[in-house]
């Protein structure tokens, strides 16, 4: 089951000062989280910045021969429809969508072995075979939101 | 050398209706903070249902207490 959390970030001298809501109610709108944060941070003497909506699920990988990694999905995002989107096109090499029990799955499409590290998905073709642990970083299209959307998962094979 | 550092902190007592509890911190509190305000932040909260227990889901049910502090912090080196 996913859990989410509301990160607040103002600012003071500069610098970033970041306060962690945990346990939000899933069903509040961006907007609702959007004025949470703005009060609480009012409440302080930090420069409001931004509040980030984080959602934490585990992720399950298409089957497979061989160790099987279990990537933790992190999204920095405002609203994630329930519907399956892809990311990056013309080469799709993952495809985020929601199971009927309402979490999130990323299912591969491709080997998400990488040669090189912190390789970014996007227009990207994935090649080689060699088995590292990465970090990928998956661009969305999604224009609907107050944060870029972007998703974000660690394996470890 | 051991430093020393000082941090104030509000702090939000949450309560849930099934008796579950959570603390909210924020960093560098206002120090003219009103009652005002702190109801109606609770308010809000309340009437939009942000926040749940992390035990059983449970209902916000409101801040037990708020208080401001100051923290201090000493680091020792070894």
């Amino acid at each position: 089951m996913a859990s989410e959390v509301l990160k607040v970030t103002g600012t003071k001298g500069g610098a970033n000062v970041t306060s962690t809501i945990s346990d939000i109610n899933p069903e509040a709108t961006n907007a609702q989280l959007a004025q949470l944060g703005t009060k609480f941070n009012a409440l302080t003497t930090n420069l409001y910045k931004e509040s980030n909506r984080i959602t934490t699920v585990n992720v399950d990988t298409e089957p497979g021969g061989g160790t099987k990694p279990t990537p933790t999905l992190t999204l920095s995002q405002t609203s994630i429809a329930a519907s399956q989107f892809t990311t990056g096109t013309p080469t799709t090499l993952c495809t985020v969508t929601t199971n009927s029990d309402g979490n999130l799955y990323v299912r591969q499409t491709a080997p998400l072995y990488l040669t090189q590290a912190n390789q970014t998905i996007i227009g990207t073709t994935v090649t080689g075979a060699s088995v590292q642990a990465q970090t990928v970083y998956i661009g969305v299209t999604e224009t609907d939101s107050f944060k870029g959307f972007e998703v974000a998962f660690e394996i470890t094979a | 050398m051991a430093t020393t550092t000082t941090e104030k902190t509000i702090k939000f007592d949450c309560g849930f209706v099934d008796g579950d509890t959570r603390t909210i911190t924020m960093k560098n509190p206002r120090s003219d903070i009103t009652t005002a305000e702190i109801t109606e932040l609770n308010a809000f909260i309340r009437a939009n249902n942000l926040l749940l227990g992390d035990q059983t889901g449970a209902i916000f049910a409101g801040f037990h207490k708020v208080r401001v502090g100051t923290t201090t912090t000493r680091t020792i080196d070894f």
